[in-house]
């Protein structure tokens, strides 16, 4: 294909997927507020259109109306960028994700794995310089405690990884899904707990949401914000729960495969959206069921438990697959 | 393609403009970004040169390790303004001296017949670097990690000093309320 042509195709597709992600997120908060209502026994938002399911789009159009208010003590710079970095860095990750046989952009870039774990150490910037730009006591504890939670949890994460890249012999998504004729997550059950638990604390989701703490810091680094910019955070958590989803499907749970799925690649596509829909619901599940853990007890979890599983995983890994494969 | 060509310098020129305001910062936490800035600038260059696997671990180790403990170290200290550089400062002779001869290195690099070509490099794979630090590189590794772990043991041991430290001083403060 002439350069000419393959650029404004690129174009169109990505802003095409662009948008379908961000309605993807607005109806993961919408099915999240349902389910939620559904496991504590009352309704959730049923009134805007048939189940309530325009409530998403009710709720983006009234963001979008607020007023765009810059209060006068902040960092005015920072405080611009950080919301825009933490969507742009979640909504890049998607890139190298491949959903069905051949459909992704690109897939098959030879350091795909470590591209995603590099843009996950950029989003976490957006978080805290958005928790320091506010320049108040809880955005800041908000951040520092990101940060601390980050450097806990992110090894815990890459540690997990390398069990995956030690059996499938590669970086690239592409390679990993199609190595896995038996599904990953039966060959590295310990891999995966580390891998998701780790995923959960770089998501900021219950039980590790200690950055947005409500009963503690207010709204967490996120306090100062209001309107568009707090619509972007809010759009970056939600991303990043159904980036994490996907990702977790990909290397774990076999990627697009399933009954079908070789000869017809959009059955791939709908066995790969049923496992990341599944994992979705696990999260939100959790929300509903486990409370938020003590700040010490994050730190000594992390540390104490995740990290040397995640190594034993490795050792264990490394030494099968010398001896018997 | 001269669209690489293109990408390639700007994300030079990206780094050498962040790495030169870096110097000029007021607030620390700028000159952090700043530095943020010159590493991804830096990881996209070694990427068009034909090391993928250094420019992910550039992005990873230093934009997510290291630069993320500089923020962390700013954002726990309460001093909140930097001392900018002044040319009159005589401690600055040497660095300066030091720089001016480094400059002048580069520039009989780059007027010497020095050739970059981004458009077909040599692509050097996560696999080869591996190979090269466990086999070739294996001694330095091995006392690189030593090193390491000397200093992970010493800062386990003054933390634990200061614990203590801290738990003596505590009731004697609560007497005091």
């Amino acid at each position: 294909m002439s350069p000419w042509l393959f650029w404004p195709l690129i174009t169109i597709a990505m802003v095409v997927v662009i948008l379908g992600l961000i309605l993807a997120a607005g109806f993961t908060v919408f099915g999240e507020r349902r389910i939620l209502g559904l496991l504590q026994n009352r309704y959730g938002p049923n009134q805007a259109g048939p189940f309530g399911l325009l409530q998403a789009i009710a709720d983006a159009v009234k963001l979008l109306t607020k007023e765009y208010f810059l209060p006068g003590f902040v960092d005015q710079k920072l405080y611009k960028l950080a919301p825009v970095l933490v969507v742009v860095t979640v909504l890049l990750s998607f890139v190298v994700v491949p959903i069905g046989k051949g459909i992704s952009f690109a897939a098959d870039f030879n350091v795909g794995l470590l591209f995603i774990l590099g843009l996950s150490s950029l989003h976490v910037y957006g978080i805290f310089l958005g928790g320091w730009s506010s320049s108040t006591k809880y955005t800041v504890l908000g951040s520092i405690r990101t940060i601390a939670q980050l450097i806990s949890y992110e090894l815990a994460m890459g540690v997990a990884l390398l069990g995956v890249v030690l059996l499938s012999g590669s970086f690239s998504l592409e390679d990993i899904v199609l190595k896995q004729d038996i599904a990953y997550i039966f060959l590295q059950p310990f891999g995966f707990i580390v891998f998701f638990i780790a995923g959960i604390a770089e998501t900021n989701r219950l039980p590790f949401d200690l950055p947005e703490a409500e009963n503690e810091l207010a709204a967490g680094f996120n306090t100062e914000y209001g309107g568009m910019p707090f619509a972007m955070f809010f759009l970056g958590e939600y991303l990043g729960i159904i980036f994490i989803s996907c990702l977790t499907t990909t290397l774990y749970l076999g990627g697009w495969h399933g009954p079908w799925a070789e000869s017809y690649p959009l059955v791939g596509v709908f066995w790969f959206a049923l496992k990341t829909l599944a994992l979705l619901f696990f999260f939100i599940w959790m929300r509903a069921s486990v409370p938020r853990v003590r700040w010490d007890q994050l730190m000594s979890f992390g540390w104490k438990y995740l990290l040397p599983l995640g190594l034993v995983n490795i050792i264990a890994t490394a030494l099968i697959s010398a001896l018997w494969m | 393609m001269m669209l690489w060509h293109f990408v390639f310098w700007l994300s030079c020129a990206v780094a050498v403009v962040c790495s030169a305001s870096l110097l000029f910062v007021r607030k620390p936490m700028h000159g952090a970004v700043y530095l943020t800035t010159a590493m991804c600038a830096l990881a996209l260059a070694f990427y068009l040169l034909g090391a993928p696997f250094i420019a992910m671990m550039q992005l990873i180790l230093y934009v997510g390790a290291i630069m993320v403990l500089f923020v962390f170290v700013i954002m726990l200290s309460p001093l909140q303004e930097t001392f900018p550089l002044q040319l009159q400062d005589r401690s600055l002779w040497p660095g300066l001296i030091l720089l001016i001869l480094m400059l002048l290195e580069l520039g009989a690099l780059l007027f010497g017949g020095l050739q970059v070509d981004p458009t077909t490099p040599q692509i050097i794979d996560s696999k080869a670097v591996g190979e090269l630090l466990f086999g070739h590189y294996k001694l330095a590794v091995e006392a690189i990690s030593t090193l390491l772990l000397a200093a992970l043991v010493g800062v386990m041991y003054f933390a634990r000093h200061l614990q203590r430290h801290q738990e003596r001083k505590l009731p004697e403060q609560q007497e005091a309320k």
